[in-house]
């Protein structure tokens, strides 16, 4: 598991960037998971909070919100997973960063980044605990 | 912008090596290669051998000379430049009396001292090879004319002395008995079959530039390869490649993108749209190889170093937006409510393990139809690649008296019709040129026999099929082929065709070819006509003399 998420309650609201590296193509998803047994209005305990590809037409450098004040964010997790697809198959590296910052400040300490050797497909995913 | 600088700059070095050693060879050719004594500072003087005077006799196969000293002979060296042999004794004076040595199949023989080693040199008649025996405190150096080479082996192996106290270093020494295990090119040589003239297979002309050219010049197939994905695993393979002596190992074998190793997390597929120096350095590999010598008692160090430069791809997946919408498309049907990964992957660390697992393969599944017709799109896009490796080699396995070995070069370009409605989809125009300098060959005559080859190759090959079923296919073939065989005159050769491949009915071809030779060494410079049915689909096409 990723490191846990310190967050400020009096602090800006939180941002994610995603970043990834070398020349696959990703598609990504990240998600808001609440606490415990609650639900969101849908019934479900997480509800989809970004979606995007990186490939030759987006660059591979996402950054955004969580879309809550860090105030009422205690207990929730964040979850992420990286679909990597080698273009045409084959052997080659990947690498993936995921950073939440609250201001200027890493609030996940240290940031998530994962790299490796990708055989024609990768799935990488993680999550971690934000608290304030 | 930084990256591509260091990259260029290790490139350029890397240019710079290759130009050094091509200029090298051309100032070694001219003076012979000494070996130095490196321990001349710390040993004690050693008293210089006394050389007799050389005896020259003709033999049945050609001519012998004898060189006779007052000490042990076994730290000579021997090697061939072109029609030159030269035969290095380390510490030796140029005997007193010597009268003029000649003999059958060879001239201008010369002696001389440069620094405390005598230099012999012998001027190799067409046709003559030249290898040296030594037993204790003598030499022979033996001349042999080609026709008479393999019986000349056989009774040179009879005179050799113990493995371990002799040099092995002249290239008719490559002749012996050759390893059980060593292995020949995986690349089909064009000679074969070529001027053996018959059955040549016009789709098994191979107009490719290898994939790691350091492994085809030096004629090995690696069982391992090290592909190092970062910086640390580059050095360290590097570093794997030298003993504790500094002295490069053998059976090194290192095949890599040097730009993406080390600038590949700083790179993606947008960038690599937008920068055409990205897409240069990220399609340029380098391999790097190391193999013993070509028979079990050579102890020799060949080394080699390839780079293969694709210069442009129309057809790189890369850059394919077909493709990648058609990932997105696939991955979209699996994210869509009731697909198969509609839901997140679990938290649970156990349960995300499984659940990745299991997604991988329906992602690769569910995928692999796009990499499958992209290809299909993309088989015949016009590209132009080059391939080049230069090639060193020690006699003594020493790092320190490397020399150039000869190499090659390839280069193949391909056009894909695409701006011709017509001919896009299914037809396609290659030309290819090759060059090998001082490649080692199997003998196809005599088992275990190997010699040295130079030659230059064009190939072209034409494929065209107008419209969209594909009921015609007109071709063109032609290569030209230049060769010379240890260093004797240049043969040329040529094969030209012209074919037509017609479909009368589902999987029945009628199909039609006229073609010709030239310059084949027995004269049967033939024109052929031709025509075949065949049943079933088959991409391949054959053509057989009648």
């Amino acid at each position: 598991m990723a490191a846990n998420t310190n967050l400020s309650a009096n602090g800006g609201a939180p941002e994610i960037t995603v970043k990834c590296g070398n020349l696959n193509w990703y598609r990504y998803r990240v998600f808001l998971w609440k606490p415990g047994d609650e639900k969101w209005p849908d019934g479900k305990s997480f509800k989809k909070i970004r979606e995007g590809i990186f490939d030759t037409e987006n660059n591979a450098l996402d950054t955004f919100p969580i879309g809550m004040d860090a105030g009422d964010l205690d207990g929730y997790h964040l979850s992420w997973e990286f679909y990597i697809k080698m273009p045409g198959g084959g052997t080659g590296q990947y690498s993936v960063v995921v950073q939440v910052k609250q201001g200027d400040e890493d609030a996940m300490n240290p940031p998530y980044t994962a790299g490796g050797q990708v055989k024609n497909v990768k799935i990488v995913a993680d999550s971690t605990e934000l608290m304030v | 912008m930084k990256k591509t600088s260091l990259s260029l700059t290790l490139l350029g070095l890397l240019f710079a090596l290759c130009a050094h050693s091509a200029m090298a060879q051309l100032t070694q050719a001219q003076r012979p290669n000494i070996p130095s004594n490196g321990n001349s500072l710390l040993a004690p003087a050693t008293p210089a051998k006394r050389i007799a005077p050389l005896i020259s006799s003709d033999t049945s196969e050609g001519a012998r000379v004898k060189i006779t000293s007052d000490m042990p002979l076994n730290d000579y060296s021997a090697y061939r430049s072109n029609d030159l042999f030269y035969v290095v004794i380390p510490q030796a004076e140029i005997p007193q009396g010597q009268s003029p040595v000649s003999g059958v199949g060879f001239a201008d023989a010369k002696m001389e001292r440069q620094g405390d080693d005598l230099i012999l040199s012998f001027r190799l008649k067409q046709g003559v090879t030249a290898s040296v025996n030594q037993k204790f405190n003598r030499l022979e150096v033996i001349f042999v004319s080609s026709e008479s080479a393999s019986a000349a082996v056989k009774n040179s192996v009879e005179d050799v002395a113990p493995a371990s106290t002799e040099q092995r270093t002249s290239k008719q020494k490559r002749t012996r008995r050759a390893a059980a295990n060593h292995s020949t090119p995986s690349l089909q040589d064009p000679l074969e079959g070529f001027q053996k003239g018959n059955d040549i297979s016009l789709a098994d002309i191979d107009l490719t530039v290898p994939e790691s050219p350091a492994f085809t010049v030096l004629g090995v197939t690696p069982e391992t390869v090290v592909r190092p994905t970062t910086p640390r695993e580059f050095a360290s393979s590097l570093l794997n490649g030298l003993d504790q002596n500094g002295n490069f190992q053998t059976g090194v074998a290192f095949d890599a993108v040097p730009f993406l190793v080390f600038f590949g997390n700083d790179t993606n597929l947008y960038d690599y749209k937008r920068s055409a120096m990205t897409r240069f350095l990220s399609r340029t590999q380098l391999s790097f190889a190391t193999a013993k010598g070509v028979t079990d008692d050579d102890k020799s160090t060949r080394l080699a170093l390839g780079l293969r430069m694709t210069l442009w791809d129309s057809g790189d997946p890369r850059l394919d937006r077909a493709l990648q919408t058609c990932y997105k498309d696939e991955t979209d049907k699996l994210f869509a409510a009731g697909g198969d990964f509609d839901d997140p992957i679990p938290l649970d660390p156990t349960e995300r393990d499984e659940e990745i697992s299991r997604r991988e393969k329906i992602f690769a599944d569910k995928t692999e139809p796009c990499d499958d017709t992209a290809r299909k799109r993309n088989w015949n896009a016009s590209s132009w690649i080059v391939g080049l490796a230069p090639s060193w080699i020690s006699e003594t396995g020493s790092t320190s008296n490397f020399r150039w070995n000869g190499g090659g070069f390839w280069t193949s370009v391909a056009y894909g019709f695409e701006q011709v409605q017509a001919l896009k989809d299914n037809s396609q125009l290659i030309f290819h040129a090759r060059y090998r300098n001082n490649e080692i060959v199997p003998d196809a005559d005599t088992e275990g026999l190997f010699f040295s080859q130079d030659s230059l190759y064009f190939g072209s090959r034409l494929r065209v099929s107008p419209g969209k079923k594909a009921s015609s296919i007109l071709s063109f073939e032609g290569v030209f082929l230049r060769s010379r065989r240890d260093n004797n005159e240049y043969d040329n050769s040529s094969r030209y065709s012209l074919g037509l491949e017609q479909r009368l009915a589902n999987n029945i071809w009628f199909a039609l070819s006229l073609g010709g030779h030239s310059g084949r060494e027995d004269g049967t410079n033939q024109t052929f006509v031709t025509t075949s049915f065949k049943w079933g689909f088959s991409k391949k096409e054959s053509t057989t003399e009648q």
